[in-house]
């Protein structure tokens, strides 16, 4: 047991100290000047036609009138939209496109027509039955960071959610907390979460093959959060090992129900993008950033 | 129609909406010192307006663009959108822009909506906050919808006299920053033209038979 703790730790500490020593560029330092950029995209917008900035000619400036020379007309909005999400630290851009196409592919081939398939076969009530099982199942991991950032009301108020939904809720099959008002809505912890509360930087922006966007640091958390689910418990046990196929069954069908939500997600993205690639990594980091802060 | 597109697309629209609701009611909501009241009433408007089955003909997208037109102020949300970078267009390429945009925004989520398969969402608001000045608030809100509930904030601007929405942030996901991500990127690669030619591109993608 402890030297497989020391290796949990050992994964949890060196991506982490990682992040911190990382630095990321600041929004002050980029500029809209244009810059040539150090890979010719692949997104849906770059296109051959598109020039070096020092090779195109730069427009006629708007002439100054008195009108434009207002502080109204000279707001562009900075204090609100020149954030990290905006001007993301993405030093492995060229990869993360690639992998971002491939998982664009493989959504567009592979998961698009799994959940489909599962919302025509499979009625609503038991698709909303089997998301509150799964979601319920997942408390240990909520509960867990929540005491990691001393959020020992949260903690309480998850707890007892659990226990609600677990009891009165046919083993959380029917979130029995949605009628209680100080249940209804908690937000929801995870260690990239926790790793945002005790100020540890993102890192470089990362998109993994499958599952999508992330950062370093919600990536190390969630190799906590692995160790926290459940659902992997059983692999840490030696009579696991003849019922692996239960493990598998579980995952994959956890999996196969989050998938009709996330493809949505994720299509209308890519739907109202200009450069999808981009969209997405914006909306990941504002939403990790609006978590952290909850 | 599933809940996270009805979401979507509710939550959209009713940002753009914020003074339609005022006018309806024949009460001019917009210019009173609290926006909040304004956006409420508007919100109600636009989810009355989005579940009206009676003209299934005629696109939604079609019917909010005259109301859109009068109480989003997308001159703001497109400015904001493009940044500091706006300054080096030229009136021509910040109308293009802007109408562009503007087109963008309402036939994408517009689009995905469906009459008549999802109840009306309900919605709750809170006070809403200053965003740096007494003429840029914060107006945050609550969906209630098909047992979840989604937080929306919806930033509203009265430097032109009457409040008037520019931006609308579903769970921390701002829509203008979201747009200036790629804005950024396209006028480092091509200036003031790159944008434009992508906002067109995209809109005739929307266009196309079978989208």
């Amino acid at each position: 047991m402890f030297p497989r703790l020391t290796r949990f730790l050992f994964v949890l500490a060196l991506p982490v100290a990682l992040c911190s020593c990382a630095s990321t560029p600041s929004a002050a330092r980029r500029s809209h000047a244009p810059v040539a950029s150090p890979e010719a995209p692949t997104s849906a917008v770059a296109s051959a036609d598109t020039k070096a900035p020092t090779s195109t000619p730069a427009p006629e400036p708007a002439p100054a009138t008195a009108k434009e020379s207002t502080a109204a007309t000279d707001d562009f909005g900075d204090a609100d939209y020149a954030t990290s999400a905006v001007h993301a630290f993405d030093p492995l851009e060229p990869v993360n496109r690639f992998v971002f196409k491939f998982n664009d592919k493989t959504y567009h081939y592979v998961f698009h027509p799994v959940a489909d398939t599962y919302v025509k076969v499979v009625p609503h009530p038991i698709r909303t039955g089997l998301s509150n099982f799964f979601t319920n199942l997942g408390y240990p991991i909520r509960v867990v960071n929540d005491l990691l950032q001393a959020k020992f009301k949260r903690a309480g108020l998850e707890s007892g959610k659990f226990y609600v939904n677990t009891i009165a809720g046919l083993g959380g099959f029917i979130r029995i907390s949605d009628d209680v008002p100080s249940l209804a809505n908690i937000p929801a912890e995870d260690m990239g979460l926790t790793f945002g509360v005790w100020r540890i930087p993102q890192g470089p922006y990362l998109v993994v093959p499958l599952l999508g966007p992330t950062t370093l640091r919600d990536g190390t958390g969630l190799v906590g959060d692995y160790f926290l689910n459940p659902l992997n418990w059983s692999q840490f046990q030696y009579r696991s090992r003849d019922y692996w196929w239960w493990d598998v069954s579980f995952a994959t069908v956890d999996v196969i129900q989050k998938l009709p939500d996330l493809m949505i997600l994720y299509e209308s993205q890519k739907k109202a993008a200009l450069d999808p690639y981009i969209a997405v990594r914006s909306a990941y980091l504002q939403y990790r950033a609006a978590q952290v802060k909850k | 129609m599933s809940f996270p597109r009805t979401l979507l697309f509710l939550a959209a629209i009713a940002a753009g909406l914020a003074c339609v609701g005022a006018r309806a009611q024949g009460t001019d909501l917009s210019k009173a010192a609290d926006p909040v009241p304004m956006v409420r009433a508007a919100v109600d408007q636009v989810v009355k307006m989005a579940f009206d089955t009676s003209n299934p003909s005629q696109r939604l997208s079609v019917r909010l663009r005259p109301v859109l037109d009068k109480y989003f102020d997308f001159d703001l949300a497109t400015r904001f959108a493009v940044g500091i970078g706006w300054r080096q267009f030229t009136p021509d390429q910040r109308k293009r822009t802007t109408d562009l945009f503007t087109e963008l925004i309402i036939r994408t989520y517009a689009d995905h909506f469906k009459p008549g398969d999802a109840s009306p969402p309900t919605f709750t608001y809170g006070a809403a906050r200053e965003l740096g000045s007494a003429d840029r608030r914060e107006v945050p809100s609550t969906l209630f919808a098909g047992g979840k509930q989604y937080s929306i904030a919806y930033r509203v601007d009265r430097s032109g006299g009457s409040w008037k929405c520019y931006d609308m942030v579903i769970e921390g996901v701002s829509m203008v920053a979201n747009y200036r991500a790629q804005f950024v990127s396209l006028f480092q690669q091509g200036g003031a033209e790159a944008i434009i030619r992508a906002l067109q591109k995209n809109l005739d993608t929307m266009s196309a038979p079978g989208q």
